[in-house]
Order: C-alpha cells, then structure tokens, then sequence
C-alpha cells in the first residue's frame, strides 16, 4: 500500500510526540528522500539517540522509510 | 585447525607460485604471510590495487606489514573508475572493480614469472552477497584459505599468533562501498567518506561506516560505541561537516555486522570519552 510523503511525515511526528518528543520536526534527506531525519531539541537529543533509538527506527521504518536517523544539528543549533 | 594448517600448505605448495591480490585487510596480510613461510620469498608477490577506493590507512596497513614480515610487495594502479559501468555503481559494482584488479595482476604475474593469482577469500565469505567473487572464477584465481576450511575467526586467531598487527582490525571493505547503489561513485565522494571516516577514528570510534547519500552523511555506528556519543555531538558533527558534507544525521539502527567474531577492544573508546 503506498503511502504518501506527506502522510508519512505527519504520521511520523505523532508516533515522536507519543514518545515524548514534543517538538521533534521529520523531514526526508538523501537524492531519493530515502531518509527520515528526525530534528530534536537539545535536552531531547541524547535521549532520542540512546534509549529511544530501537523504538523510533523500528516505528518510523514501518510508515515506509528505509532509513531512520537523527540529525546531529538540533532545533535550536 | 592442524589439518587446516596442513592443508592450506599444501594448497600453496600446489599452486606452485603466488601473486596476493593484497589489500592490507586481515585476509590478504595473513595469507600473503603464510605464502612466504611455504614457499619463500621468491615465489611470492603481494601486490596492491591502488585506486581512489582504497582508504590510505589501508594502503599504509599493507606497505607496513610487507615490509616488516619481509613480504615482496608492490603496488599497481588499477582503472576501474573510468569504467563507466563501475562508476554507475550498480548492485554488482564489485564485479567490475575486481575484473580490472584481476586482469591487473595476471599481467604482473606473467611479467615476474608467477604462476598462480590467489585471494584472500575464506570459508566465511561463501554464500554472501559477492558479485566480485564471479570475476575471480572467470579468471581462475584460487582462494587458498577457502580450500582449506579456514573462517574468519580461524584466521584471526592464527595472525595473532604471528604477531600480525592486523588481527583485530575490523572489516574494512573499500570506500566505494559506503555509497548507496545508485548513486555515482565518484573521486570526490570516495575522498568526503575517506575524510569524514578519519575524523571519526581519530575521535575513537571503531566500528562504524559514513553512509555518503550526497549532500547528506548518514553515520552508522555500532550499538557498543553509540553510548560514547553522549557529549561530542557537537565534535562529531564538525568533523564530518570539515568533510564536505552539509548535513550529518545519525542512523538509529546503528551499525550491525552480521558475523561479530571477536570480541574488540573496549580500551579504544578511552580515547573518546577524553575528545572533545
């Protein structure tokens, strides 16, 4: 079933707010967008790459995209 | 491992004279090492594929151990890059890397007098995805540790017993390998992951790949090493940036190798918790 990119991003930001990621923002990277890349707030962000890792990557890989990565810049950086 | 040892000999032995396709990897350095043993020096030549693709600190790897084990050992530069079906990087890229590689070496073989062009392929590397493994048959290169039934970890294990220097270091595919299939390989994104790659090692990370998608640096990290980012992202980023790339995201999945056999060193993350 396709699922379409904005849709996509949409549905992404809600499974991070569910996860406590309030002001986490999702745009796509690479040449073929094939890269969800998630932008957290600072205090969020080792949280984000440590324990909450597996979680996001396995949910936002189920919404369709290959790779799932947290950009090292943060929302306020 | 003693009937192993007896039969990679006498493989050697029957191969009667050996150019290495010798990389500097763990693989190529112990075979190229055992190669001398067997059959002495004058039978023996390790010889390196210099190409953009090959990270330095490999190429120094190779020249270094050469010269300290007294392996006869000599460098050739080879083409692939101008081959326009490599540089597409289709999902069998590796095929026409190693046909340049291979044809290179059968010419040095015949120019030294060698009669047979071997790899370091071994017992591990059956059934992986290798389309560079059908150019070697084409081209009747031998892999002797193969023959033999050696693994990763036999190998490993025998090179720290010859005080091989490379008997931890971790795979280290080419360069080129870091860049989705797809997407051109090309001097200068084979030079940003060399530079970015570089920067990571230098502060302590091990085991890791810097995934090149353009503009943007996808890092894979592996799980154990992930914890040591906690403090230097603003380092980490830098360094990659410094690289060429405008933005460095970090995959959540991390770095996963499918057969870990060794357990590494946790000391080279000292390094890093002190960066920064």
């Amino acid at each position: 079933m396709a699922n379409g990119s904005a849709q996509k991003m949409v549905q992404a930001t809600a499974v991070l707010e569910e996860l406590g990621f309030n002001d986490a923002r999702v745009t796509t990277a690479g040449p073929n967008g094939e890269i969800a890349a998630i932008t957290v707030a600072p205090a969020d962000w080792e949280r984000a790459a440590g324990e909450a890792a597996a979680e996001i990557a396995d949910r936002l890989k189920k919404l369709g995209f290959r790779y799932v990565a947290l950009d090292l810049e943060t929302s306020s950086s | 491992m003693n009937i192993k040892r007896q039969r990679l000999a006498d493989t050697l032995r029957d191969c009667g004279s050996v150019v290495v396709g010798y990389s500097g990897g763990v693989d190529s350095v112990f075979l190229a090492r055992i190669a001398v043993d067997v059959l002495g020096p004058d039978r023996v030549l390790a010889v390196t594929g210099k190409s953009d693709s090959l990270a330095s600190w490999m190429e120094d790897t190779a020249r270094e151990v050469a010269e300290r084990f007294g392996i006869p050992w000599l460098e050739v530069n080879t083409r692939e890059m101008l081959d326009p079906r490599y540089a597409a990087n289709p999902s069998n890229r590796c095929y026409f890397c190693k046909s340049e590689l291979w044809d290179r070496l059968h010419e040095v073989a015949e120019a030294h007098g060698l009669t047979t062009v071997v790899d370091g392929a071994n017992a591990d590397d059956v059934g992986d995805h290798r389309p560079g493994s059908a150019a070697g048959a084409e081209r009747a290169i031998r892999s002797p540790l193969l023959e033999a039934g050696l693994t990763k970890s036999d190998i490993r294990e025998w090179s720290q017993e010859l005080g091989l220097p490379t008997w931890d270091q971790p795979a280290a595919p080419c360069l080129a390998s870091r860049i989705p299939y797809g997407l051109a390989v090309t001097p200068e994104r084979l030079r940003e992951i060399e530079t970015a790659e570089l920067g990571l090692r230098s502060l302590g990370f091990r085991e890791f790949r810097v995934r090149h998608h353009d503009e943007t640096a996808r890092l894979e990290i592996h799980p154990r090493e992930l914890t040591a980012i906690d403090g230097h992202r603003e380092s980490i980023l830098q360094c990659v940036r410094k690289a060429g790339f405008s933005r460095v995201v970090l995959d959540l999945q991390g770095y996963r190798r499918g057969a870990l056999n060794e357990a590494l060193n946790p000391a080279s993350l000292v390094r890093l918790e002190s960066a920064g």
